[in-house]
């Protein structure tokens, strides 16, 4: 029996079964502050296959229409391109909402956990998050 | 037929059936521990990618730890039920991709030595180490953020087993050990039979080995004092004295064993087992460097410290 996926199916899939145990590179709960969760909606303005850590940066705008650039700290590039993640999967002027915690010493940036894409795909960045298996 | 062995304390009975299970065992071992390869320089070959599994160094007692990421840390993210807990369970399953096919199940893992899995702490340097580690979270100083996030090399230990695999090469009369982790790498001197001058210190020790069979007997000095074994064992003193123990066992699977000898913290040695496998077909090292693009003390102090 053959069978077809559709193409964002077979995306969602394919970053699961390739996942791997990511324990982080460095402790999350060091740098990230556990009480202060965040969610923002924006536009992808930017994201840095840089290491340690990628990068994603998101133009969120306030309830009075001023803008502020946050960063969101995703996995190691290697960790990404192992989980399925390739340089376009989150292209600049896509709108997200990214869920994280915020950094330890506060401003416009967290860990970025998950990422709602448009098209309802939610995707996981690895980061220093941990895994429930561990 | 039966024979009798009798030991001190124990007398064994062997059945005809059990002798012969046993004799083919043996035969098989020798003949898997003959069938290993030989370069030409003599050495077994233990050459390719492999993953390292199971030394992690879990107490009997462990220290509370607050930057665990695990559920008995308050501090961590593991204990909400919000749905931004951990990541789903499936997340992590995929870790055959880079692992090799060997079952930890199958291998020594963790400490093997003492049996009891409480290490033999001065009770002085474990009361320090207790308060050091309550120290990290929040960091108090730069002395207090982990070796990751400081991107300074791992030492023999810290290497994120799980998330990248290691190169071993061997040119003629060494042995070298490459990374995946922080572009760290061992160069293990086969020829040398002692170590550098003490005045000369390294992250990653001086290490000089040998081969008995199919063992490889690493011993290694000269540490700098910075490095960790784990983030439960968040240092090690510049007294720190290692053997390491790889037996090939097949062409995918190296038995690990360490003695951790380090007279400054610790009454008397201690031993880790684990295993390397050999990675799974297809995996590459990847690039990770790690001080380039690194913004974790940022996120931490706000301004890098100076100190």
């Amino acid at each position: 029996m053959s069978m077809k996926l559709l193409p964002g199916a077979a995306t969602v899939l394919s970053l699961l079964l390739a996942a791997q145990p990511l324990s982080a590179h460095h402790a999350f709960a060091a740098e990230f502050d556990v009480d202060k969760p965040v969610k923002v909606n924006g536009t992808v303005t930017k994201i840095e296959f840089v290491n340690p850590h990628a990068w994603l940066y998101v133009d969120v705008k306030d309830p009075d229409g001023k803008l502020t650039n946050w960063r969101f700290e995703l996995g190691a590039p290697n960790a990404l391109i192992r989980l399925g993640w390739k340089m376009d999967t989150v292209k600049a002027g896509t709108d997200v909402e990214i869920t994280g915690f915020r950094a330890k010493a506060g401003g416009p940036v967290g860990n970025g956990r998950s990422i709602k894409l448009p098209d309802g795909r939610e995707l996981f960045s690895g980061g220093s998050a941990p895994t429930a298996d561990r | 037929m039966s024979f009798t062995f009798r030991s001190s304390d124990i007398r064994m009975r062997l059945s005809n059936s059990t002798l012969v299970l046993l004799l083919i065992a043996s035969a098989a071992s020798m003949a898997r521990a003959q069938s290993i390869a030989r370069l030409p320089d003599g050495q077994p070959n233990m050459q390719g990618m492999y993953t390292r599994s199971g030394v992690k160094a879990l107490e009997a007692e462990p220290p509370f730890n607050p930057i665990d990421p695990g559920e008995k840390n308050p501090l961590s993210v593991s204990n909400r039920e919000d749905g931004l807990g951990p990541y789903p369970r499936i997340f992590g399953q995929g870790g055959n991709v880079l692992r090799g096919a060997q079952q930890r199940s199958q291998r020594r893992v963790g400490i093997i030595f003492p049996e009891n899995r409480k290490l033999p702490w001065r009770p002085e340097e474990d009361a320090k180490r207790r308060q050091f580690l309550l120290d990290m979270n929040p960091a108090r100083d730069l002395r207090h953020v982990e070796l990751n996030s400081r991107c300074a090399l791992p030492g023999l230990f810290e290497g994120e087993d799980g998330n990248n695999p290691y190169t071993i090469l061997q040119p003629p009369g060494k042995v070298v050990i490459l990374y995946d982790y922080n572009h760290t790498s061992r160069v293990v001197d086969l020829s040398r039979k002692e170590h550098l001058g003490t005045k000369i210190r390294l992250f990653m020790g001086d290490s000089i080995g040998h081969w008995e069979g199919n063992m490889l007997v690493i011993d290694t000095a000269n540490f700098n004092g910075r490095v960790a074994y784990s983030r439960e064992i968040p240092y090690l003193s510049e007294d720190l004295h290692t053997v390491e123990r790889f037996t090939v066992v097949d062409e995918n699977t190296i038995d690990y064993e360490v003695t951790i000898d380090d007279p400054k913290l610790f009454t008397g040695p201690w031993k880790v087992a684990g295993y390397f496998s050999k990675a799974a077909k297809g995996v590459e090292s990847l690039e990770f460097a790690c001080a380039e693009g690194s913004q974790t003390l940022q996120n931490i102090f706000g301004i890098p410290p100076t100190h």
